[in-house]
């Protein structure tokens, strides 16, 4: 039982029962409406935290596809197959919002009602930070062959690592300040490893 | 039917009531079609135990050929036959491969935008018409084996085929009689077959290289669930560019002092030439081959080292792809457990290596790689009307997004998203009192919108008059577990909304699919007594296999005239059966029954007196049970 199943409780539309709190009807097992404004981590049977047990998601990921994805209800009356499609949409969207740790960290500040900085006219003022972007992003120029790109990805991923451990102490403490400026930060460390891979990208094929 | 009685228990099934769900593969040079039975999938085969039915379509004076007798007609007629028609899903003209200027198919000209449209044979068929007639063609072969209506199936299409492609290959199947149950991309359906006949288990990369289209997938597959990580391809790059490149060799030797002017029709004999002397390099080091364009004959050696100059840059272009597709996917090749081959196109040896080398292992072909995509699809086919244990978890194989100002593109959707899903942005007028707001929905990787495919235009009207940037105009996407795309606009706060499934630019409108499926009625009814005929056939053939194996078994129960007046019925039979005639099969078969009657009479007699005697009733069943025709 998960935790966003428990404050409502519904009607089922197929049987007339008491739904309860599932996905799928309690009473006769059939697949029900997608509850919205579900908490995407209560979804998995999760804690909201920053510091997730990846396994266990992926773990509840597949379990939940096992019983909502659209294959399962290929033979099944047309209602049943369109409400089944919606939760698995519902799930991956979840999924999305909680797998990656910046949509991860987003998810969380909105959660606590912060601007969680997805907006593109969004800059950061971290002199420290915008530094060193622009010391990658010249190295990334510069860097002539898939070697020194690797290296570069090697590095950004460094930063990207630190920057998480550093992330998981802020929400860890409730430091809600410190966790939107480092959360701006995976921002630009994701960005620029975004850019270090298109250019590992490009350089495929053109080695002799 | 008295003979037929007497049955081992649980050995002859009962015809099913309802139609069965077939997995096809329909590919660019050849299809497959195969249905999940009860000792697993059997690939349906021809008479001569053959898989494959060539994708090529004739359409003579006599009707409509598919297959093999479809590809004897292009030598006589060429203009008269289509092959490589999936190339032409969903594409416009422009989108084409040409040979030396000079593309394989006679266009209609004069239709600007959309689907091409190909004239054959005096008519003018759009390549999902041709495409229906190839899956008539499989359904037919499906259903005289099986002896019952199949009218339900599992389709796979390349992984990277776009939704203008995806939607043309479920429409080919709406016209050829089938529901399809689910596309699925041709590398998840070789997973799943790997996946589920192999044991196969860990991250696998599937390398999928078939006459027109390349696709390759990476895919973890755990206790039954298949996770499609990322995949990457080419929708035009298959052995049909093998065939060209061998053709431009070959046309590069006739010396002219001007350059051949070619025609449709050479075009296609040419490519075919090229087919085979490509072909022939699998197994032997050279070969010989004749050219002959108007009139004038000349003479062509191709090796192996020629051929592989040749396309050697088509497979650096399949390579780079999959080492793209894996450091999309953050994985390294020594991440990969297994590396499966699938496709006609991998038996070429250069792939082969080339492959071999890039994942520092051999790869896996140990199932057909002609085949195995039919088989998966079967697999699914089963797990979506039966039921079972696997899943599959697949991806978007292209990013979607809108046309924004200056021609850019605003993605909406990424590559490699799990499906089905549902994506939402906002957008807002851009001048005073805006009423209406166009939509041009695009796919692919390009940053500019006249570098990716353009999927649909369409308009949302009556936005209530506002101040520029106050309308919140949110756009969905959604994708559904077939990998098609459903655009939807509605302004918030008036609550306007507009819908388009996408189809319109490069797919059929829905005034042609009518069309079609009016025109298809009237087949219909031809479907209908060719499926009567069909059942009939089955019918006949399995009685005149029992008459013929109780006459093996108890032969000594008959006097020479009996025996001979069975014999002249089942002659009888067999001669109805080869016809298409469907009163001449039920009239002999008739008359077979009547003819055996005395003598199955004297059977039931002698093995009750057998079963008094003490032998097992079942053995005996065994032994006198002849397996029906399947
Ligand atoms: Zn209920």
């Amino acid at each position: 039982m998960t935790r966003h199943d428990v404050d409502r409780t519904r009607p089922c539309w197929s049987c007339g029962h008491d739904a309860g709190v599932g996905v799928l009807c309690a009473h006769c097992q059939i697949v029900q409406p997608v509850a919205e404004g579900a908490d995407p981590f209560a979804v998995f049977g999760l804690e909201p935290h920053f510091d997730i047990d990846t396994p266990r998601l992926e773990r509840a990921y597949v379990d939940a596809q096992r019983r909502l994805h659209p294959d399962g209800f290929a033979t099944r009356p047309e209602r049943e197959r369109r409400l089944a499609a919606a939760q698995a949409v519902a799930i991956n969207a979840a999924y999305a919002s909680i797998k990656a740790p910046l949509a991860r960290a987003r998810t969380l500040l909105r959660q606590h009602g912060r601007d969680a900085g997805e907006a593109s006219t969004e800059t950061i003022d971290d002199p420290a930070v915008l530094m060193e972007a622009m010391e990658t992003r010249e190295a990334l120029a510069e860097a002539a062959d898939a070697d020194a790109v690797a290296d570069l990805g090697r590095r950004a991923a460094e930063a990207v690592r630190a920057c998480q451990d550093r992330l998981v102490a802020a929400f860890n403490t409730d430091n809600l300040d410190a966790a939107a400026r480092l959360t701006l930060r995976l921002a630009y460390l994701d960005k620029l490893a975004h850019e270090i891979k298109r250019k590992r990208l490009a350089l495929v094929g053109t080695a002799a | 039917m008295s003979l037929l009685q007497i049955h081992e228990p649980g050995q002859t099934p009962a015809p099913h009531a309802k139609g069965a769900a077939v997995g096809i593969d329909l590919g660019t040079t050849n299809s497959v079609v195969a249905v999940a039975g009860a000792d697993g999938i059997d690939v349906i085969r021809d008479a001569r135990g053959n898989g494959l039915l060539p994708s090529v379509v004739a359409y003579t004076d006599d009707g409509v050929l598919v297959g093999e007798p479809a590809r004897r007609v292009l030598l006589d007629q060429p203009d008269r036959v289509v092959a490589s028609v999936k190339r032409l899903m969903g594409r416009a003209a422009t989108d084409l491969a040409t040979l030396g200027g000079t593309l394989p198919y006679d266009i209609e000209p004069g239709k600007a935008g959309g689907m091409v449209r190909l004239r054959v044979g005096g008519m003018v068929l759009s390549p999902v018409e041709v495409s229906a007639d190839i899956l008539r063609a499989l359904r037919a072969r499906a259903e005289a084996a099986l002896g019952h209506t199949v009218d339900r199936a599992v389709v796979t299409v390349p992984a990277y085929f776009d939704d203008a492609a995806r939607a043309a290959t479920k429409d080919a199947a709406r016209l050829a009689g089938l529901e399809v149950l689910r596309l699925v991309n041709e590398p998840t359906a070789a997973a799943l077959a790997y996946g589920l006949d192999k044991g196969a288990e860990g991250l696998f990369a599937v390398f999928d290289l078939g006459g027109g289209t390349f696709d390759v997938s990476l895919l973890m597959m755990e206790k039954g669930v298949f996770r499609v990580i990322a995949t990457g391809g080419d929708a035009a790059l298959g052995g049909d560019d093998f065939d060209r490149k061998v053709a431009e060799l070959f046309l590069a030797e006739r010396k002219g002092a001007v350059a051949e002017a070619l025609d449709p029709s050479d075009a296609k004999l040419i490519l075919a030439t090229s087919r085979l002397a490509k072909e022939c390099l699998t197994w032997q080091d050279r070969g010989e081959w004749a050219v002959e364009i108007g009139g004038r004959m000349t003479r062509h050696t191709l090796d192996t080292a020629r051929l592989e100059a040749a396309i050697g840059p088509l497979v650096d272009r399949a390579i780079a792809i999959t080492e793209r597709t894996l450091i999309e996917a953050d994985v390294t090749p020594a991440d990969v457990a297994g590396v499966v081959l699938v496709g006609g196109s991998t038996r070429v040896p250069l792939v082969r290596r080339r492959v071999a080398q890039l994942f520092g292992r051999e790869p896996l072909a140990d199932i057909n790689p002609d085949e195995v995509v039919a088989v998966g699809a079967a697999i699914q086919a089963e797990l979506l009307t039966v039921g079972g244990g696997a899943l599959l978890l697949d991806v978007t194989p292209l990013s979607l997004g809108l046309e924004t100002m200056g021609g850019l593109v605003e993605r909406i959707v990424e590559r490699n998203v799990p499906i089905p899903l549902a994506q939402a942005q906002e957008f807002t007028t851009f001048q005073d009192g805006q009423t209406a707001m166009a939509i041009h929905v695009v796919q692919g990787e390009r940053e500019t919108v006249d570098a990716c495919r353009s999927l649909a235009r369409f308009e949302l009207r009556g936005i209530p008059p506002m101040v520029a940037g106050s309308a919140h105009i949110r756009v969905t996407f959604a994708i559904d577990a077939d990998g098609l795309l459903t655009v939807t606009a509605r302004e918030q706060t008036s609550g306007v909304e507009s819908e388009v499934a996408v189809k319109p630019s490069y797919g059929l409108g829905d005034g042609e699919i009518e069309r079609m499926l009016r025109d298809s009625i009237v087949n219909a009814r031809d479907d209908m007594a060719r499926r009567m005929m069909v059942e009939a056939r089955v019918d006949a053939e399995r009685l005149a296999a029992a008459v013929a194996g109780a006459v093996a078994a108890d032969g000594d129960l008959l006097d020479e005239d009996e025996r001979s007046a069975i014999e002249g019925a089942l002659v009888a039979v067999r001669a109805a059966i080869a016809g298409v005639d469907r009163e001449a099969i039920l009239v002999a078969t008739e008359a077979l029954e009547r003819t055996t009657a005395p003598f199955a009479q004297r059977r039931m007699d002698r093995n009750i007196g057998r079963a008094l005697t003490g032998v097992s009733v079942d053995r005996l069943a065994a032994v006198i049970d002849t397996p029906a025709a399947r």
